[in-house]
């Protein structure tokens, strides 16, 4: 569901992304049947690719596991929960490391790292706003 | 975050092709976001 609600937020928002020179990839865990559906449903129109076995979210730092299972019943989890809900979003079927925390990189060429959020909690997402603004001072 | 290991990872991509990351971000600017789950 929170993932739905960020995957719709940056739709949203792709035509500001592409209008500043760069594009979008989701890396989710899971497995294609899923991607696909996912990407139907919501009409992602940027790039998704599936990270079966993990390796691209432990290259990027991105944390999950009990740490994740801890923070899924907090009081700005629960909040987050309502927020995506009432914004049309519903929990669909979960695939593999669901517990696996999100994250948002802006990465330029060189391998340059403009922008980095960590996910605190599920319901937590990179404000958007912080993301153009890390593009524009590119 | 390492870019540099990230960027050496292939992952297979819902339109059916094989990405190698770090030409993602070769030579333009690209916002990666990990989902947790396609759920």
């Amino acid at each position: 569901m929170f993932c739905r609600e960020h995957a719709a937020q940056l739709r949203d928002v792709y035509s500001d992304i592409t209008a500043s020179g760069a594009d979008v990839v989701a890396i989710g865990t899971g497995n294609m049947m899923y991607a696909k559906s996912f990407v139907d449903d919501e009409k992602v129109p940027f790039m998704v690719v599936v990270d079966e076995d993990g390796s691209a979210a432990e290259a990027a730092s991105v944390t999950g596991g009990a740490k994740a299972l801890l923070k899924l019943f907090t009081p700005s989890v629960l909040s987050a929960g309502k927020r995506a809900r009432k914004a049309g979003h519903s929990q669909h079927k979960l695939g593999a490391r669901s517990m696996q925390l999100g994250a948002t990189f802006v990465i330029a060429p060189g391998n340059k790292v403009l922008y980095q959020h960590l996910d605190s909690d599920v319901g937590d997402h990179a404000p958007l706003a912080d993301v153009l603004a890390a593009l524009k001072s590119n | 975050m390492n870019p540099t290991l990230l960027g050496d990872i292939e992952l297979a991509g819902v339109d059916g092709e094989q990405h190698r990351l770090g030409r993602l971000w070769a030579d333009k600017p690209m916002v990666v976001v990990f989902l947790r789950h396609f759920g």
